[in-house]
């Protein structure tokens, strides 16, 4: 019995007292649209006569029911949606465990330094006032004139809570930067307002110079 | 992006409202949708798929809210606070929660810190206000995604409020207009928040940097230092709080006012109703009232206020020193409602304001240091608990640099000043252009020299 013949049965059901309502009744078209056409206790002559697949077929048919099924379909979407955007976010900075010396390698031999020379702990205190016994390694490399800005750091940390006492620790070396050249050494200042800092997994980035997105790279391509 | 800086002043503004203007009403959402998406993915290309999901999550979840009754409806109420609730708390208190288990539990699980996309709690609330008022049937459901998504993602307000309610919001969407007196008073609240972030607020912030990086601090250095920090932070928010009102203002919309002159308050309770005032009727509506508010019984009343100023502070960050500085005012708000409030009132106006100002500055110096030792640290000093001596030559030197921008700093957070201004406004209106005029050139060549240009509500 299709859909439309079962609904039809039920007509003489609902009973009606208005004369408005009758000329309702004689309206088919809300036959489209009413749910609350299918009381309960008509269910189970409807169960009886129709097979599962039609009453699939019924139930997307009523308006209501593809309503829900629509939205529900939806949401489940959007919500596997964020699932998935938030695993990408969470593991696209995932980074590999590589020894500092492979990094140091890696930027020697790839990335042009200028005239930078290669620092130990006393220009890490000097320079960052960090302490690198503290770190798991670290690469610094800065200017020997101090009318140069060029400057690198990379440090690999042993715990992530250093990260932000790094992060400011650079941030400071920065600004402190910008206001000693701030008003007269406008190459300087450019360069420096392009620093680049990265803080990727349990590695730090800091560099200042024309070829910093040159550095960058090669670090980047170390760790990934 | 920022308002203060250069590329939104000269270049997205003035293209965004040439274009905003020149379409046709019915296209003037979509621009300023397809404005707004480009003004967040500016800073945030990553985070704009969060921000736009954020838009089509509730849309889509506010129109089924809507349609659906009983234990469905509620079910999908839950589901939207749930999915709204985890976005906001991954992103933004993930990290927080590891590392408070590890310092609790003394174990070391491993984390990385994602970075906070930018005026993540602003907008969550704005869609949490919208689902809730939905629920409750407070509001209509808004069947058009992009004038639900222009709520949400409104340039203007999108990364540091203040916090619009949908209900507030709602008429606008559809029928708003912009005159020219309104389009004017826009600009003219859009140059005095510029003016308040740009010469204000950078330059206090400036000072209370380095007297924080001191090492040895005298009781003069740290309160001047404090002092600073409690008018900058007032610029700095009240500050972007005026272009995004005045920036709506020239785009047709009326946003509500979320500052009033908080620093004139006699007690703490009449503070927070004049600092943030957004964030707090959020808090209000939303929390406090359905918690029961102040009509049940006492201890119940006491809970409903202590987590209402937990989850204050802990919006304001992810750290512990928030929680602390929202339970610190939570308590304060109880004194002063069960013991004090009687005893105050008797007391002269003058000592009111610096009983009222005294906790304030406090409350600051526990929301200005992330780390609570240095934070306690610098309370001590503030009492003379560590310090190197009363005055110092350091805080001399300090005073008497900054004296004149503190004391035009504690003017401008006055009302007088203003009253000045609108009444100026009023009898010679070519005054106050001129006035702006200058205020604008002024924060123009301060941003091109200047290299310091700090937010700090930029981090909620």
């Amino acid at each position: 019995m299709s859909l439309l013949k079962k609904k039809e049965n039920y007509i003489p059901r609902r009973v009606i007292h208005s004369p408005e309502e009758e000329t309702q009744e004689e309206d088919l078209s809300y036959l489209e649209t009413e749910e609350t056409e299918y009381e309960p206790d008509m269910e189970p002559e409807y169960e009886e006569e129709e097979t599962a697949g039609h009453r699939a077929v019924a139930k997307t048919a009523d308006p209501a029911a593809r309503r829900r099924m629509i939205f529900n379909a939806v949401e489940i979407l959007l919500v596997a949606f964020l699932v998935a955007y938030v695993a990408w976010i969470f593991l696209k900075d995932t980074t590999r465990d590589v020894d500092m010396a492979d990094i140091t390698t890696a930027i020697t031999q790839q990335c042009d330094l200028g005239d930078l020379v290669e620092g130990d702990a006393n220009t890490l205190k000097r320079y960052f006032s960090l302490d690198g016994s503290e770190y798991e390694g670290y690469l610094v490399y800065t200017a020997d004139s101090v009318m140069n800005v060029d400057e690198l750091l990379i440090v690999k940390v042993s715990d992530s809570s250093q990260m932000d006492d790094l992060s400011e620790v650079v941030n400071e070396r920065l600004e402190e930067q910008l206001q000693n050249f701030d008003g007269y050494g406008t190459n300087q200042t450019e360069l420096l307002q392009n620093a680049i800092i990265v803080e990727r997994g349990d590695y730090f980035f800091y560099g200042v110079s024309e070829n910093v997105e040159q550095w960058e790279d090669v670090f980047l391509s170390c760790i990934k | 992006m920022v308002f203060s800086s250069l590329y939104f002043l000269f270049l997205f503004l003035p293209v965004v409202m040439v274009v905003y203007f020149l379409v046709p009403k019915a296209l003037k959402n979509p621009v300023l949708l397809v404005a707004s998406i480009f003004f967040y993915a500016w800073g945030e290309p990553i985070y704009v798929v969060l921000m736009v999901f954020s838009a089509l999550f509730n849309y889509v979840l506010g129109m089924d809210i809507g349609q659906s009754e009983g234990k469905e409806k509620k079910a999908k109420f839950i589901l939207t606070l749930v999915v709204n609730l985890f976005i906001l708390g991954f992103f933004k208190y993930y990290g927080f929660c590891v590392e408070s288990i590890n310092s609790i539990l003394h174990v070391s699980i491993s984390y990385r810190e994602l970075s906070l996309p930018i005026g993540i709690s602003f907008y969550t609330f704005q869609t949490l206000s919208y689902i809730i008022d939905v629920y409750w049937g407070k509001v209509q459901v808004q069947k058009n995604f992009i004038k639900f998504a222009v709520y949400i993602t409104m340039f203007p307000q999108l990364i540091a409020g203040p916090i619009v309610k949908y209900s507030e919001i709602e008429a606008q969407m559809d029928d708003r207009k912009v005159t020219p007196l309104n389009f004017g008073k826009g600009m003219d609240r859009f140059v005095r928040g510029l003016a308040k972030k740009v010469l204000l607020a950078n330059n206090l912030g400036l000072l209370y940097t380095t007297i924080q990086a001191l090492d040895g601090r005298s009781v003069l250095t740290v309160w001047l230092g404090i002092f600073a920090y409690t008018l900058q932070i007032y610029f700095d928010f009240s500050g972007y709080s005026d272009m995004a009102i005045g920036l709506g203002k020239m785009f047709g919309f009326t946003f509500n006012e979320n500052f009033n002159y908080p620093y004139v308050s006699t007690t703490i309770t009449e503070f927070w109703r004049r600092w943030h005032i957004s964030l707090s009727s959020w808090f209000r509506d939303y929390i406090y009232i359905p918690l029961g508010g102040n009509r049940v019984g006492k201890w119940k009343h006491i809970r409903n206020i202590l987590v209402v100023w937990m989850l204050t502070g802990l919006w304001h960050g992810a750290s512990w020193n928030f929680v602390f500085w929202g339970v610190y005012y939570g308590v304060l708000l109880l004194i002063e409602k069960y013991f004090l409030a009687s005893k105050l009132e008797k007391l002269p106006k003058g000592v009111q304001r610096v009983y009222a100002m005294i906790l304030v500055m406090i409350g600051w110096v526990f929301f200005s240091n992330t780390d609570f030792g240095e934070g306690l640290r610098y309370l001590a000093n503030l009492f003379g608990i560590g310090a190197t001596s009363l005055i110092d030559k350091a805080g001399l030197y300090y005073l008497k640099s900054n004296v004149i921008l503190v004391v035009i700093g504690w003017f401008c957070a006055a009302p007088g000043l203003n009253s000045w201004f609108e009444g100026l406004t009023r009898r010679r209106p070519y005054a106050t252009v001129a006035i702006n005029g200058a205020l604008y050139l002024l924060c123009i060549a301060y941003l091109v020299y200047s290299s310091y240009n700090p937010f700090l509500y930029f981090r909620f």
